[in-house]
Formats: C-alpha cells, sequence, structure tokens
C-alpha cells in the first residue's frame, strides 16, 4: 500500500500514536483551569492569530471613525455632568476628613484599554479580553467602564493583557444605589426569554417605590467598582417577592457592543489600619462554580 | 484534480474565515468557513490526522472567540476523525453525495457546539439555525468542490492509500 509514492514504514502504527497523542492533548486541554486557558489563548492570539486580531481591530476602527466622534461628544456630556455632580460633594468630604484629622479620600486612577470581545457560537460573547501598556499588572478584580457608564469587571491577566466580564455575564453582581441615596440593593444580568440581555435590580426594599427613569450608580462598597459609576436606568418593576423584596428591570448604560475603547480601574493603595480583615471583594462579582 | 489544489483552497478558506471572523459571527445564519474546511480537509486525511487537524483548528477558533478550549478542541477533532473514518467507509460515484456528506457534518458538528457551548435551551438554534448555516455552507463547498475536482468520494482514496 502506497501513500503518495511513498511506502510508509508502519502507517497503522503511526497513526495509532499519532490518535494517543492527540488524546493526551486533549486531556491537557480539559485540564487547564480557566486562567490557564486564557494565558494559552493569549499565546496563540500574539502569534498565529495576531495579523487577523490586528485586521479586525484596524477594520472596527475604520467603520467606527464617524461615530467615534458622536460617541466621544457624548462621553465628554456625561463626564462633566458626573464631575458637577460629585465635585462638590467630594471637596465637602475632604475638608470633613480633614477636619477630623483623616487622610484625603482617594479615588485611584483610570487606564484607557482597548476591548476585544468574545465572539458567539464557540466562545462567549460575555467575555472580553484588554489590552493596553502596562494594564497587566491592575489589582484583580477591577472595574471597567466608560464616561456612559458601566461595562463589566476585569478578572485577570491574559498574556500581556487582561481578560474580564461584561455586565451580561452570568457572573457579574454589583452593588448599586439610586441617585438619591435612598434606595440600594445588587444588581444582576438576565436574559428574559433568551433575548437580550438586561439588568435587574435585586434586594430593594418592598416599601421602596423606585420610579422609573431613576438612575442607579456603583456604591464602591466592595472596592471592585469606583462609586458614582452610572450602571442603568430603571425601566419597571420586575417581581414583588413575598412582601419583603422587590425587583425591578434596568435599562443598562452602555451595551457590550458599544464599547471599543474603556477605562479599568486602578484602585487607590490603601494603607494597612485602612485594609479590612474580611475579603470585601467577595461582595461584587464573586466568580460562581460552573460546570 | 490534485491534492494541492484541495490544500490550497483549504488554507484560502482558513485565511478568509479568520479575516473576516467578527462579520461571521454577528448573524445567526452563516456560512460555516472553518466547518467547511475542515470537512473537506478530512476527505483528503486518514483519521487520524484529520482529527489532529481538527484540534488544531478548534484551538485556533476558541481562542480567536474566547471560547472552551477543551470541548472546542475535542468536537473538532471528533468531526475531523468521523469525517475521515466515514468517507473510507462510503462508496458513491454521486456528484451530490460531497454536498450531502457536508451538510451533514457541518449539521452536526454546529449542533455539538451549541450543545457544548449554549445548552440544549436553545432549540432554536438547534433546529434552525443550525441547518440553515450546514445548508448555505454545504451549497458553497459543493460547489467549490466541483470547482477544485472533488465530485465524489472515492477521489481521493487512491491517494490517502484506499486503493
Amino acid at each position: 500500500m502506497t501513500y503518495l509514492g511513498v511506502t510508509p514504514k508502519n502507517p497503522r502504527r503511526m497513526g495509532w500514536v499519532r490518535l494517543v497523542a492527540l488524546f493526551v492533548m486533549l486531556t491537557v486541554a480539559f485540564g487547564l483551569s480557566r486562567e490557564q486557558q486564557s494565558q494559552v489563548e493569549a499565546l496563540v492570539r500574539g502569534t498565529v492569530l495576531y495579523p487577523f486580531i490586528e485586521l479586525h481591530r484596524f477594520s472596527s476602527e475604520l467603520s467606527q471613525v464617524s461615530q467615534r466622534v458622536d460617541d466621544l461628544q457624548g462621553e465628554r456630556d456625561s463626564l462633566v455632568v458626573l464631575l458637577g455632580r460629585y465635585w462638590s460633594l467630594a471637596n465637602q468630604a475632604d475638608l470633613f476628613r480633614t477636619q477630623a484629622g483623616l487622610e484625603s479620600f482617594q479615588l485611584g486612577s483610570v487606564k484607557p484599554v482597548e476591548v476585544y470581545p468574545g465572539r458567539p457560537r464557540v466562545g462567549d460573547p460575555n467575555v472580553f479580553v484588554l489590552k493596553g501598556p502596562s494594564v497587566a499588572q491592575s489589582d484583580f478584580p477591577a472595574g471597567v467602564f466608560t464616561g456612559r457608564g458601566l461595562v463589566g469587571v476585569a478578572r485577570g491577566p491574559h498574556g500581556r493583557g487582561v481578560r474580564g466580564e461584561f455586565w451580561s455575564h452570568p457572573d457579574f453582581r454589583v452593588s448599586v444605589v439610586t441617585e438619591d441615596g435612598q434606595v440600594r440593593g445588587i444588581v444582576r444580568a438576565s436574559r428574559p426569554d433568551g433575548g437580550q440581555a438586561v439588568l435587574i435590580l435585586d434586594g430593594a426594599p418592598f416599601q421602596s417605590n423606585v420610579r422609573n427613569g431613576t438612575l442607579l450608580v456603583t456604591t464602591g462598597i466592595a472596592g471592585v467598582y469606583p462609586p458614582g459609576v452610572l450602571v442603568g436606568t430603571v425601566r419597571r418593576v420586575l417581581d414583588a417577592e413575598a412582601g419583603w423584596m422587590k425587583s425591578y428591570i434596568v435599562e443598562p448604560s452602555v451595551r457590550p457592543e458599544e464599547a471599543s475603547i474603556v477605562l479599568i480601574w486602578e484602585r487607590p493603595k490603601l494603607s494597612e489600619e485602612s485594609v479590612p480583615t474580611a475579603p470585601v471583594h467577595s461582595l461584587d462579582s464573586s466568580p460562581t462554580m460552573r460546570p | 484534480m490534485n491534492s494541492r489544489a484541495g490544500w490550497l483552497a483549504i488554507v484560502f478558506i482558513l485565511i478568509l474565515h479568520f479575516s473576516l471572523h467578527p462579520w461571521w459571527a454577528r448573524w445567526p445564519i452563516n456560512l460555516d468557513l472553518m466547518a467547511g474546511s475542515l470537512i473537506l480537509g478530512s476527505l483528503l486525511l486518514r483519521p487520524d490526522r484529520a482529527a489532529t487537524l481538527g484540534a488544531v483548528l478548534g484551538l485556533l477558533e476558541a481562542s480567536i472567540s474566547l471560547g472552551d478550549l477543551g470541548s472546542s478542541m475535542l468536537v473538532f477533532a471528533a468531526t475531523g476523525f468521523i469525517g475521515a473514518w466515514l468517507s473510507d467507509l462510503l462508496y458513491s460515484d454521486s456528484p451530490q453525495f460531497v454536498p450531502i456528506f457536508l451538510f451533514g457534518g457541518i449539521w452536526i458538528l454546529q449542533t455539538a457546539l451549541t450543545l457544548l457551548t449554549t445548552g440544549a435551551a436553545a432549540v432554536q438554534s438547534l433546529l434552525f439555525y443550525a441547518p440553515l448555516s450546514a445548508l448555505l455552507t454545504a451549497l458553497v463547498f459543493g460547489v467549490l468542490a466541483r470547482v477544485i475536482g472533488i465530485r465524489d468520494l472515492t477521489v481521493f482514496r487512491g491517494k490517502r492509500g484506499l486503493t
């Protein structure tokens, strides 16, 4: 029996060797943790797939160039409003802290990064990869947002970038408060009837009456997200559970497909006595065990 | 027709797939160039090599889509293996057989991927999007197979040592 005119030494045996090697490779691939898989994917994306990833980025920038100007103007206006809203409060807080002999309040800093979303079918459209200078040295988990609102959470390193989840991911949680500070709750993602993802505000007190159109912002209580970042707008009551809690449907302020350049938050380094002993990160967006 | 033309076509299709990936992924019914080229490749290879090709393509697809490596590699490797193994078993000189073979293979691959990533809840995807995508891809690849000279499943048997 010949193969392309050359008689192989022992094709049947070589075939079995290849199959066994493949089985070992698949077993290793199945045994990798999410973090290890992320590093392998980063290696492949940074080598074999690099030209294609760059091509996608280039074409995406070209197609968005006219829309980007409008978006940037919108983001600038939102940031001006946000700044105006909190500037006087921040000054007041600083003044009180000085009078009380406390350290001044630190907001941390942000780094601008590019978003590469996951794709449906084989991949997960609820996850993303961020690329930017020295972004992999961030402290995880860390909030990811734009001037218009919250985008998601960065989970860990992905090569020289960062991997994370959009707010539409099932593991996403963020503690929020209404603009007037009256009602607090936890926001999570939901896909009613498998359609477009929306946010659900859980845990609002039963006697509270959050009106439609109320803005929800992050509390910043767990240190994953900075305080005051817009999360969404309340649309309507979803459910009243057992007479002690209400849920609301919330329209997100930023849709995952709209995010191309985002900011990743670097929380301020706290002095040792101000760091709580309990792992407060677990309050916001704690990843759950998934099958 | 020689196998070099087949491999050139497959490499070109794969480059096209990765270049246009964000646009393919946007629509629920689309041309699945990756699945098509894998099954076309499995006609040119022995089962063990087709499985290896499938695993490599699964790794690339999972990396560009940010998906699960293990399940993606397994599904693509299994598709390559079964495609090559079935093409060894089946004898047909009908010109309609290659598109039907492609359709079946792509549908099974898409169904397996949907079950692994979304779960059985995605009934619409399993019964509507997947077969229509498979049909569209099979038609395009059926034409391509005729152009590059794969007229039936017996074409490559000699080159694969199966005469």
